[in-house]
């Protein structure tokens, strides 16, 4: 659709913008803008970078000039940190300046009664062909192009996870949880008040990044309900769309509409529009996060057998329990491939079953075993690999593995030492995801596999 | 301004998408009554028909197993001069006579306007499942059958349809046609704000709504 095209180009030219400057930046580390100017400069953003402050020379190493229109270079994009009543004045200086973009921080428009406000400065934007994203936001960023544009927290670690947020809090903790596991993500979007670009402008930028792979969708209500409708029915067919969203209660319900002034429908039928679409909606920021983090895996399945290798009994009981109730199977293995995994097998108290309970099987007995698995790869869809105990370097037999099967490989580290963490930080980035505990990698699995039936056309 | 449509005009929307009702017909005397239980045949139902009374029962606008002549005209009767007398305000149409319908399964069939969605339709089991364990699902119109089925078995009481404990597996196949063409119905007529079929009754061999009331725009 030419449609959905243009935006994503529209869009894929003002995150690459050529130079950038903030307007309000500041040396008081309490301010925005200094926090998106520190962002900017610590995320490595390559193109020029200035500030505007009528009072400094400099501001964390980059130029301050007294306006924008003091600044001697073309300026694509402007971040904005300063009091709404003044915003109309910089759009009008913006345009002087063709700037192409400008992404407003600053609240005070109608989320505080400021609606004439608020329709001015989008009168003097669309007047001048500038973009806006926001206002009353907490930033946006890129990875690609390195526009690490937020008022923190700083994220830089590249991933293919897509964030389009109505909450900074929200977007913030995923993309921070997301780094410290070496997850990653590909791009962040905040919403606000959304008066030019909107949910679905994000969501379909997303759906056509060649960088992103899955889109996580912090949402209380859309901006523009038809639109969402539509672009959610074509999602489907390209890539999951994991949606965590307030509401099932009336309280719930209620605090989401005074955030934001979301109306959101009714909140049992979104759950089944949902399922009906093949989106996956959520409840709760850890499942959210968990099962985002599942659609990085490296290959998507239909199949719903699954090999679970465990160095404890207890993690591989739990894992089958909760495999069994996301409608995923457990299949028992061929006299043939138990008979080759005994050859090559010779300690006590190993179970050769599935669970494959390996107890503390040394590293060349993991390798031997994975090597014997393989041959036997049509009787399973899934490998599992639930540890309770470190093994060290095993991640460099998973990587093997990874390597020379279309088989998705999940993984649960539970212990938490260092050589847990190193082994769960390379494993996540190499689409193997990680996780602390049986039952959270064993849901994800479900929703992965729920997905790729529903239709999803990646696998 | 939302209005209700009376009974007939409901059943004439349901009969122009292919959807089976109860033979019935308008009555606006008992004369024209006892004329329309004698071509149905007995035993037949009256319910009232008022473009103000949107819950016929709850006035005691719905009368059924009528047996007999005697028992058809003492009922209309009686009906129409009680609430006319508690409802002064109320214009009333006549009364509608229906051919009376086995039990069966109950199974409830509704469609809403959701801010997001539009028209989406809902499906569960009726009277006590419905209000108590709230056993129902929703999808988003128009919908085809796979969809219908997927709808029907996603329900906890779907094993009671298959069949449960040796009794008769329920008509499931029409059962899906009619959530289709429901579906159908409130998509393409997007000026219906509500739709209620409650009672529908499903058969081993058919699917029957019993009720139906439907608020427009």
């Amino acid at each position: 659709m030419i449609l959905n095209e243009t935006i994503y180009y529209e869009l894929k030219n003002i995150l690459d913008p050529k130079s950038i400057a903030v307007i309000g930046a500041s040396k008081n580390k309490d301010k925005w803008g200094h926090m998106v100017l520190d962002s900017l400069v610590k995320g490595g953003y390559m193109g020029g970078l200035f500030a505007v402050n009528p009072k400094e020379k400099e501001i964390l190493g980059v130029p301050s000039y007294p306006s924008l229109l003091d600044i001697p270079q073309d300026i694509d994009m402007i971040d904005i940190c300063v009091p709404s009543h003044t915003i109309p004045e910089i759009l009008r200086q913006a345009s002087e300046k063709k700037v192409k973009s400008a992404v407003i921080f600053s609240s005070g428009f109608r989320e505080s009664g400021e609606n004439d406000l608020e329709q001015e400065v989008l009168a003097i934007a669309k007047n001048s062909n500038i973009r806006i994203i926001g206002p009353n936001i907490q930033g946006i960023n890129y990875l690609p192009t390195k526009l690490t544009n937020v008022a923190y927290p700083l994220t830089t670690k590249e991933g293919c996870i897509g964030i389009v947020s109505q909450s900074g809090s929200i977007s913030a903790t995923l993309s921070e949880w997301g780094e410290k596991e070496n997850l990653g993500i590909s791009g962040l979007f905040n919403l606000g008040n959304q008066i030019d670009f909107c949910e679905s402008d994000f969501i379909e930028f997303f759906l056509e990044d060649s960088n992103t792979k899955v889109i996580a969708l912090y949402l209380e209500g859309p901006s523009n309900n038809k639109r969402f409708k539509d672009t959610l029915k074509r999602a489907f067919a390209k890539k999951p769309i994991v949606v965590l969203k307030p509401g099932r209660t009336d309280i719930g319900k209620k605090t989401a509409a005074s955030h934001t002034g979301s109306i959101a429908g009714d909140d049992k039928v979104f759950t089944f529009a949902c399922r009906q679409y093949g989106i996956i909606r959520k409840f709760d920021m850890t499942s959210f996060y968990d099962t985002v983090k599942i659609f990085t895996i490296r290959n998507y399945t239909k199949g719903k057998r699954v090999l679970i290798i465990t160095t404890s009994g207890g993690a591989g009981s739990l894992a089958a329990d909760e495999l069994v109730d996301a409608g995923l199977e457990i299949p028992t293995l061929s006299m043939d491939a138990i008979k080759e995994l005994k050859t090559n097998i010779t300690l006590p108290g190993v179970n050769l079953k599935n669970p494959l309970d390996l107890t503390l099987a040394p590293y060349e007995i993991w390798g031997r075993t994975i090597e014997v698995l393989k041959k036997y790869e049509d009787q399973f869809d899934i490998y599992l690999f639930a540890l309770a105990d470190p093994i060290p370097k095993i991640e460099i037999l998973v990587e093997e593995l990874s390597e020379s099967t279309d088989k998705p490989i999940c993984f649960c580290y539970m212990g938490s030492g260092d050589c847990e963490i190193e082994g769960r930080n390379y494993l996540n980035s190499i689409g193997i995801p990680v996780y602390p505990s049986p039952e959270r990698a064993a849901r994800s699995l479900g929703d992965l596999v729920w997905y790729s039936n529903a239709g999803g056309n990646k696998i | 301004m939302s209005c209700c449509l009376v009974e007939p005009k409901a059943v004439k929307l349901l009969e122009s998408y292919r959807i089976d009702y109860p033979e019935s017909k308008l009555a606006k005397s008992f004369s024209e009554a006892v004329e329309i239980a004698e071509n149905i045949g007995y035993p037949v139902v009256l319910k009232i028909v008022s473009p103000d009374i949107v819950h016929k029962s709850d006035i005691g606008g719905v009368k059924v197993n009528i047996n007999t002549k005697e028992q058809l005209i003492y009922h209309y009767n009686e009906m129409i001069s009680r609430i006319v007398k508690n409802n002064p305000e109320c214009n009333i149409e006549g009364v509608f006579v229906c051919k009376q319908v086995d039990e069966a399964l109950e199974l409830i069939i509704g469609s809403t306007c959701d801010d997001i969605f539009g028209q989406v339709i809902m499906f569960g089991l009726g009277g006590v499942f419905t209000e108590v364990i709230k056993d129902v699902t929703f999808r988003v119109c128009p919908i085809d059958k796979e969809e219908a089925l997927k709808m029907v078995q996603e329900i906890q009481g779907y094993e009671i349809l298959k069949g449960a404990r040796g009794k008769q597996p329920l008509d499931i196949e029409s059962l899906c046609n009619l959530l289709v063409k429901v579906s159908r119905l409130v998509y393409e007529k997007d000026e219906i704000e509500e739709l209620d079929l409650n009672p529908v009754r499903l058969f081993s061999d058919k699917v029957i709504v019993l009720d139906a009331r439907i608020i427009t725009r």
